[in-house]
C-alpha cells in the first residue's frame, strides 16, 4: 500500500515535469515563429534596399559652412550629380565633355570661384579632386564626396 | 441570545491573520511577477482549519489586493481571481481532510520523512497552481477579446514562473508552516502575566 502511495506520487511529479516541458515547448516553439517571421521580413526589407546604395556628401560653401548629407540613399548607378541633385539645389551647364555644375543652393562661381568636387581616399587619409565630371563619376556603397566652393 | 456562527472567534482570527500576511507579502513582492507566498498561505488555511477558512482568506486577499492594485482594476478578473484562489484554499482543506499528509499539523509526533511530505506538497502546490493559471488565462482571453488558444500561450511565461516558483515554495516552506503554526496554536492556555 506504502509502495503503491509512492508510486503515485511519483508519477504526479513526472506529471509536473510533463506539463513544465510542455509549457516550455510550446512557449519556445511560439518564440521561435516570431523570430523567424522577423528574420524574414528583415530580409525582404534587406531585398528592398539591395537596389540603393548609401553615401555621404559634403557641402562646403567656403564661408566656414560645412553641410553633411551623411547616409544619402540613392540608387545604385546615379552619379555623383544626380546624388548632388537629390540634396541640393543645383544649376548647371551641359557640354561635350560632360555637366559643369555652375550653382548649389543659391551660391553660384563667377570669375574668380567654382564648385569643384572632391573624394575622400580613406587610405591616404586625403581629400583628392575629382578626376572626371561630376555625371561620369558613378558612385559606389560608402563613398565620401564632396562639394567645395573654391576661390581660384 | 447571538446568532450561531459556523466559524469560530479563533478562525475569525485565524483568516484576519492569515490575510493580513498574504495582502501584505503580495505588495512586498509585487516586483516579483507571479512569484507570491499568497497562494502557500491560502493552501496552509485550508490545512489547517478546513476548506471555508482557506476560501475566506483567498477571497479577502484578492478583495484587498485586486481592488488596490498597482496594475488596475478589472471586476471580471478579480471574481475570477478570487475564485481562482479558492482552488488553494479547497484543495488544502481536502487534503487534510483525506489525510493525504497523515496527521501532519495535528499532532506533535508527526515520524514521517520531511522529504517526502515536502515533495507531496510541492505536488500539491504545483497542481493547484495550474489549474488556477489554466482558469484565470482562459478568464482573461474572454474579458480581453482573445481566442483562448491565444490567451493560454500568451500566459505560458506567467504560467511557469508561477508554477515553478510555487513548486519550490510549497517544497521549502509548507510544512514548516503547518509546523509553526501548529506549535503556536497547540499551546492550549496563554496567560496574559506569563
Amino acid at each position: 500500500m506504502v509502495r503503491r502511495s509512492v508510486w503515485v506520487w511519483v508519477s504526479a511529479g513526472l506529471l509536473c515535469l510533463l506539463a513544465v516541458s510542455f509549457y516550455a515547448s510550446v512557449y519556445y516553439y511560439m518564440e521561435y515563429t516570431k523570430y523567424r517571421g522577423l528574420y524574414r521580413e528583415a530580409l525582404s526589407e534587406l531585398k528592398k534596399y539591395s537596389k540603393y546604395i548609401f553615401v555621404d556628401i559634403l557641402i562646403d560653401y567656403g564661408n566656414g559652412t560645412r553641410v553633411w548629407y551623411n547616409g544619402t540613399l540613392v540608387p545604385r548607378g546615379y552619379s555623383l550629380f544626380d546624388a548632388t541633385r537629390v540634396i541640393a539645389e543645383v544649376q548647371y551647364k551641359r557640354y561635350s565633355w560632360g555637366v559643369f555644375i555652375t550653382e548649389i543652393n543659391g551660391v553660384s562661381g563667377d570669375k574668380t570661384h567654382a564648385w569643384l568636387w572632391y573624394q575622400w581616399n580613406s587610405t591616404s587619409g586625403k581629400w583628392e579632386m575629382g578626376s572626371v565630371g561630376a555625371d561620369s563619376f558613378i558612385l559606389r556603397d560608402g563613398d565620401v564626396v564632396s562639394w567645395v566652393y573654391s576661390s581660384f | 441570545m447571538p446568532p450561531k456562527t459556523k466559524l469560530s472567534t479563533e478562525e475569525l482570527s485565524f483568516i484576519g491573520v492569515m490575510t493580513s500576511l498574504s495582502v501584505a507579502t503580495n505588495y512586498l513582492m509585487l516586483s516579483l511577477t507571479n512569484v507570491k507566498l499568497m497562494d502557500l498561505f491560502v493552501f496552509v488555511s485550508g490545512y489547517l482549519r478546513g476548506p471555508l477558512v482557506g476560501v475566506l482568506v483567498g477571497c479577502f486577499t484578492w478583495l484587498i489586493y485586486g481592488t488596490l492594485n498597482p496594475y488596475g482594476f478589472s471586476l471580471p478578473i478579480l471574481i475570477a481571481t478570487m475564485s481562482g484562489e479558492s482552488i488553494y484554499g479547497i484543495i488544502g482543506g481536502l487534503s487534510s481532510h483525506f489525510r493525504i499528509f497523515g496527521d501532519f499539523g495535528f499532532s506533535s509526533s508527526f515520524k514521517g520523512d520531511v522529504w517526502s511530505l515536502n515533495f507531496k506538497f510541492a505536488i500539491l502546490g504545483f497542481f493547484c497552481t495550474f489549474i488556477y493559471d489554466l482558469y484565470t488565462n482562459i478568464i482573461s482571453g474572454l474579458v480581453s477579446g482573445l481566442p483562448i488558444v491565444a490567451a493560454l500561450i500568451l500566459g505560458i511565461p506567467f504560467s511557469l514562473i508561477h508554477e515553478v516558483s510555487n513548486l519550490i515554495l510549497f517544497f521549502f516552506g509548507a510544512s514548516i508552516l503547518i509546523g509553526a503554526i501548529h506549535r503556536f496554536t497547540s499551546k492550549k492556555e496563554v496567560s496574559m502575566y506569563g
